[in-house]
């Protein structure tokens, strides 16, 4: 049976809000990261600096 | 994964956070590197808490602190923020003191050569930003995994984004998104990476992908398109499932996914962008990788993907993980 395209929007939606991380998943974004070690050294070096590096398998601010 | 959670949005850490230039990055490629950056990468690491250690599961993942040229300050691998305060703290120790000198040092390499794949950023193309999720399920895992959520980007050239609208874009016009790009969402993105890192699938793992667009509205300079398909994946092999618990007793093992895509997106006509975009992929997954840690949990159950436009920020310029399997770093 077809779905009435309100009722499809309203699955879309339920769907869509679930996947979305909510806002206080997404805070680890929040600091401001760089995302290439090699430009963080320059920006280090430009501000005198010391850098913290996040490092992990799979980019920390993507798939990981 | 779990750091994202539990570490970086304690108030404690943030505001040591503060003192320091910010940088998150893969690991792998800088730890098996030989070019300028991993290098450097590589001389930090060694004097870090996983320093020397040479087995195969000799990962170099945490947090390091450490000035320009190198030198460490501190490094942790952990998810207790008490424990990453301490570390932030000891660096801060450490950097105060240094020299006026030694904290003006840059690299002894040149890093101006190294090429990385952030830069063949599509700037005028499509970049989406595709979350994963577990669908609701009856006894779903009541830890972390219950609430585990992952995500990676898709790139799209400028010409391949105007492949996501039917040709003469006139209300009932249709068309099929060229099999490539559709298997280049199946094959990288649409995969069962909730929990953790898995695999790309190869292109002979791929039963059916494909996508569908029709225009249901338009007004000349605008239109709004409608796309519906389908994937499925599956791949059989002999591979470790318990990431390295079993790495030297891998098992004959099945992963897969399939789903429905269906969802709309607004076309800028004279631009030739997508300037909204929003496709949800539902359906089920089954199987287990290495690093995914679905040891435990190889039955089918239902995933959900959401595939959305990427933002301006700079961490929405991370490239796809899978981005060398694109080739586009190949090309004159």
């Amino acid at each position: 049976m077809t779905q009435s395209p309100a009722t499809h929007n309203e699955d879309f939606n339920r769907l869509r809000e679930h996947i979305r991380p909510k806002a206080s998943e997404l805070e680890f974004e929040g600091p401001q990261w760089g995302t290439t070690f090699r430009a963080a050294v320059d920006e280090a070096v430009r501000r005198r600096m010391p850098i913290l590096f996040w490092a992990m398998n799979g980019h920390p601010l993507a798939c990981t | 994964m779990i750091a994202r959670r539990f570490v970086w949005p304690k108030e404690q850490i943030q505001d040591l956070l503060a003192n320091f230039v910010l940088v998150a990055d893969e690991v792998h490629r800088l730890q098996m590197g030989s070019d300028a950056e991993s290098c450097l990468a590589q001389k930090i690491f060694e004097q870090g808490h996983f320093g020397g250690q040479s087995l195969r599961t000799a990962t170099r993942q945490g947090i390091y602190a450490a000035t320009a040229d190198g030198r460490l300050l501190a490094s942790v691998n952990t998810n207790d923020p008490e424990r990453m305060a301490e570390m932030l703290r000891q660096a801060l120790r450490e950097w105060e003191a240094l020299s006026e000198e030694e904290r003006r040092r840059g690299p002894d390499v040149d890093l101006s050569e190294v090429r990385r794949s952030e830069d063949w950023y599509p700037e005028d193309g499509l970049v989406l930003r595709t979350f994963s999720r577990d669908l609701p399920r009856p006894q779903a895992s009541e830890d972390w995994r219950g609430q585990a959520w992952n995500q990676d980007y898709a790139w799209f050239t400028r010409e391949e984004a105007r492949d996501f609208l039917p040709d003469g874009p006139v209300v009932g016009a249709k068309g099929s998104v060229p099999r490539e790009l559709v298997e280049r969402l199946a094959r990288f993105n649409l995969v069962d990476n909730v929990r953790g890192q898995v695999p790309e699938f190869d292109p002979d793992d791929l039963r059916c992908a494909y996508l569908e667009s029709e225009v249901v509205a338009s007004d000349g300079t605008s239109a709004t398109v409608r796309f519906r398909g389908q994937t499925e994946a599956e791949q059989e092999g002999t591979w470790s499932v318990e990431g390295f618990r079993d790495m030297e007793e891998p098992n004959r093992q099945r992963r897969g996914v399939r789903l429905n895509l269906s969802g709309q997106g607004e076309f800028d006509i004279a631009q030739g962008r997508l300037t909204r975009f929003e496709i949800l992929a539902t359906g089920t997954r089954f199987g287990a990788s290495q690093f995914n840690g679905r040891h435990d949990d190889r039955e089918e159950s239902p995933i959900g993907f959401l595939l959305t436009l990427a933002g301006n920020s700079l961490a929405e310029r991370v490239a796809p993980s899978f981005f060398y399997a694109y080739g586009w770093d190949r090309r004159e």
